[in-house]
């Protein structure tokens, strides 16, 4: 309807406006990621190396010279959480865009062709989902060895599914649409509308899905290096941190798990709010 | 006495101020029917929207009065919409299977309407429904009771919805573009029971369309919309013997079957959207004769008999 | 001369679960080159399959479609053929892509078959638009900053761009104003006395078939019931559903009003059509004979042909 088209012209519906006074949740969220970005980028070049230990320091608290205090061999456990951001969140969003990219190509793909192809890739889906995401890339790692490149492969096909589904429902109606035989009739072939104007018209929702599933992939890629899997120590991340550090809570020195932890839930929280304001923004 | 009378609504949306509607006049009596005639765009459907309280958020009243029967149906300084006037308006719309519960037999919805509208007990709400599917014509009303809108085909669901406005009895019908995506020979057979059903002379019609034609055989008067703002109303005959404003005889001449002549216009109006935040005429950006003095002002209405021309250059000889 | 489109008892089936529901049951036709066959009938008369099968876009159950001496099916395959036929669509709003430009939209064919960069493209895509009476303003817009008719000019702009012989035009005009739909109508008709182009014209609008279209074929459940000259046809109409048909269609009569005499009863669903004649059911002059016959299309006038077995 014309008046449905002239409200929708009449609200703000830039991102732009909307970061300025629309959604509180995505302001908050966009903010925290900011500042962690921010410190990831500067705090490395501050702060003392993450991997120096520093004999007779071990499991100090936290003070004026260590703000998150010490761990057990003596590295300065702020130094240690900064320096994870950029592995964090790196990885996360890399696994996110990854599957992102290879789920949504599936999902057009299937959506678009049907038939036996769409059969496969639902059935392949449907395994997928029957593991959580987590156990999938145990599994990966214990076929294929220990490494961080393939820990990544794993969380990375664990985490397609949801784009696989998002743009699989997306592609089967946008096939339906007169511009897709028109698109034929100009003498376009099936990778030719799938790249061309499936893709682009299916991707919105897996795009806004991206940020929810990157927060998603931080806690299981922690989770793996707590138990030991992908990030191997001495290197700085946040599951192996909290790994190395949790047994010390039992005598009370909390600090050594707090930190990689808080900040590994700041992480999360910011990326799970950006995705809800960005849908929120999508469907409004 | 009008059964529904609308005085110079003006609709808005809240976050421009664009105006959708503009000084809509409508005024129905006992027994007539009632065309309101636009093309895409012209608001028509707003109007309606607006007389059944289900404009869309961000759509307000800001001008005007309305009533239905006597009663106001906008409230208050913020023109709030009276639900107690809901049952003295009756909707058929122009998708008939969005109109009823997917999930529901049609007896049954017909009798929870009965029930709860007309204090009817089962069993005569029951033998009222079958009555009025019967009224609409349906021959065969104990399996159209027995099955789901998604059974029955859009004409006989447009015949049940149709039954279920007669139901409530109400003073007012609307009739938002009701046979509009039903089939050519379906939409005649509904258009000649919603004439027959209307014969009774008890109702107000208001018969919403962008089919000049189905207008010309079903209304006794017309108001030609454009651009949320009237431009031209009067008897049916009159108007499609003798169009005077410029957008009126623009919509005629482009009826296929329409007869060419020396002073047709319709070459000459420029194809363009309705400017919605537009100051004067809405009309002026496509009108051959349109002047500075229709780019600025809104055009006041001409009234002359039974006729009214909403233009600056052009009334009623 | 030998007609450019010949439609040789076409059938359409689609499965319904185990079901087979015919769409089009035994479709023929031919047009000549330059020629507008209308195809006119209301919804589940095969109008619209019909189209895609002329159009190549689905492939005939049984019998077959040839254009210029190739089957269809082998010009949508063939990249130096395919140019030959293209189609307008219904929903002008569907049948672009929002995501694309008007002028990226436009040079789709270009780009597709000729493998044309968007330089030269652009060359040929300007005067397409102009010929639809679009400017160069209109090459950065999206669909959704289009109007209904402005849409459809986009349409048939990109149609027309590789200079197809055959433009199937399904609906064209159905989802556009009454005032925008005329000069749609003007603007496909200039364009076919230009180019010489053929067209099958599918529609439920009697109004614009009267207009645009030199034959008619009505259809009514998967059959031609009547084929006939355009004027003949609304002149003097033989088969007793294009006789309703027509006495349906409103009319602006400007002396007095349009007498609303509906035909009766609803078209039979696909799946439960009557043996005999399918139309029986709702005909006034229905006898014994026309439940035990299938009437055949047979010519019965210079030019006209008719299935029923009432005529005489």
């Amino acid at each position: 309807m014309t008046t449905a088209r002239m409200l929708a012209s009449a609200r703000p519906r830039r991102l732009a406006r909307l970061c300025g006074r629309g959604d509180l949740g995505l302001r908050l969220g966009l903010l925290l990621l900011a500042v962690l970005v921010l410190i990831g980028l500067v705090g490395p070049l501050l702060l003392p190396d993450p991997n120096a230990t520093a004999a007779g320091q071990s499991l100090l608290p936290p003070g004026p010279d260590h703000l998150f205090g010490t761990d057990r061999y003596g590295r300065d456990l702020l130094a240690r959480t900064v320096a994870a951001i950029r592995l964090d969140l790196v990885l996360g969003i890399g696994v996110a865009v990854a599957a992102m990219l290879l789920g949504s190509l599936l999902g057009a793909v299937a959506g678009y062709l049907g038939g036996i192809v769409d059969e496969v890739v639902m059935r392949f889906t449907d395994a997928l989902l029957a593991f959580p995401g987590f156990v999938l890339a145990l599994m990966v790692v214990a076929f294929t060895g220990n490494s961080l490149v393939f820990m990544a492969v794993g969380v990375t096909i664990g985490s397609m599914p949801h784009f696989i589904r998002l743009s699989r429902a997306r592609a089967l109606s946008e096939r339906e649409l007169d511009y897709i035989p028109a698109s034929k009739l100009a003498g376009s072939g099936s990778g030719g509308i799938i790249f061309g104007h499936i893709m682009p018209n299916t991707i919105g929702a897996p795009l806004i899905q991206t940020t929810v599933t990157a927060g998603w992939a931080i806690l299981d890629i922690a989770a793996l290096s707590f138990l030991g899997v992908g990030v191997q120590p001495p290197t700085a991340e946040w599951g192996t941190m909290i790994s190395e550090g949790y047994s010390e809570i039992l005598t009370g020195k909390w600090w050594p798990a707090f930190f990689p932890g808080l900040f590994m839930l700041i992480a999360v929280l910011a990326f799970q709010l950006i995705g809800d304001g960005l849908s929120k923004w999508k469907n409004s | 006495m009008s059964l529904l009378a609308v005085d110079d609504l003006d609709l808005r949306i809240a976050r421009s101020g664009q105006t959708l509607l503009r000084d809509v006049t409508v005024s129905i009596e006992r027994g007539s029917i009632v065309g309101l005639v636009g093309e895409s765009g012209s608001g028509k459907s707003m109007f309606s929207l607006a007389l059944m309280g289900l404009l869309p958020d961000g759509v307000e009243v800001s001008a005007g009065t309305a009533e239905v029967a006597g009663r106001p149906i906008f409230r208050g300084a913020s023109r709030s919409y009276d639900t107690a006037v809901r049952d003295r308006i009756a909707l058929v719309s122009q998708n008939p299977r969005a109109a009823l519960n997917p999930t529901m037999r049609i007896g049954k919805q017909m009798v929870r309407v009965l029930r709860q509208r007309r204090r009817m007990g089962k069993i005569q709400a029951r033998d009222e429904a079958r009555e009025l599917l019967r009224k609409v014509g349906i021959s065969d009303p104990l399996r159209v009771e027995r099955a789901y809108p998604h059974q029955l085909s859009g004409g006989m669901c447009q015949r049940v919805v149709i039954a279920m406005a007669l139901s409530v009895q109400a003073p007012v019908l609307i009739a938002d573009e009701p046979t509009t995506g039903l089939d050519v020979t379906i939409q005649a057979q509904i258009l000649l029971l919603l004439k027959e059903l209307m014969a009774d002379g008890d109702r107000a019609v208001l018969m919403v369309t962008h089919d000049l034609a189905v207008v010309s055989s079903m209304c006794d008067q017309v108001i030609i919309l454009y651009g949320g703002q009237v431009m031209e109303v009067g008897p049916t005959q009159d108007i499609f013997h003798d169009p005077v404003h410029p957008y009126t005889r623009f919509l005629l001449e482009s009826l296929e079957d329409h007869v060419p002549s020396a002073d047709d216009i319709g070459d000459r109006v420029t194809e363009s959207s309705v400017d919605f935040s537009l100051a004067g005429c809405r009309f002026a950006k496509r009108c051959p004769f349109s002047t500075d003095l229709c780019h600025r002002e809104p055009p006041l209405a001409r009234r002359s008999g039974t006729r009214t021309v909403n233009c600056h250059h052009r009334g009623v000889s | 001369m030998s007609p450019l489109l010949q439609v040789d008892d076409l059938v359409i089936t689609y499965m319904n679960g185990r079901r087979r529901v015919p769409a089009v049951r035994g479709v023929s036709f031919a047009a000549e080159p330059g020629e507008t066959i209308a195809l006119v009938g209301e919804s589940g008369c095969g109008k619209s399959s019909t189209a895609r099968a002329v159009a190549g876009l689905e492939a005939p159950t049984t019998g077959r479609v040839r254009m210029a001496g190739h089957d269809v099916g082998a010009i949508a395959r063939d990249p130096k053929l395919r140019h030959l036929v293209q189609m307008v669509f219904q929903h002008s709003d569907q049948s672009l892509d929002q995501m694309w430009t008007v002028e990226r939209i436009v040079a789709e064919p270009l780009a597709r078959m000729h493998r044309m960069r968007r330089g030269a493209a652009r060359d040929r895509v300007v005067p397409a638009l102009a010929e639809v009476g679009l400017g160069d303003e209109y090459l950065t817009r999206r669909p959704r900053d289009l109007s209904g008719g402005q849409a459809q000019r986009v349409a048939i702009a990109r149609a027309l761009i590789t200079r197809p012989q055959l433009v199937v035009l399904d609906e064209p005009t159905a989802s556009l104003d009454q005032s925008v739909r005329s000069r749609v109508l003007a603007l496909l008709q200039r364009l076919q006395n230009e180019r010489k182009m053929t067209y099958v014209f599918i529609s439920h609008d009697l109004a614009s078939v009267r207009r645009i279209a030199h034959r008619v074929a009505v259809m009514y459940l998967g059959r031609i019931v009547e084929v006939g000259p355009t004027a003949e046809i609304f002149r003097n109409p033989m088969h007793p559903y294009t006789r309703g048909l027509l006495e349906s269609e409103p009319r602006v009569t400007p002396n007095e009003p349009w007498e609303i005499t509906p035909m009766r009863g609803e078209t039979p669903s696909p799946s439960a059509i009557p043996t005999g004649c399918a139309f029986q059911g709702r005909c006034p002059l229905a006898g014994p004979q026309c439940a035990a016959v299938d009437p055949r299309l047979v010519e019965v006038a210079g030019g006209r042909l008719l299935a029923c077995v009432k005529k005489d």
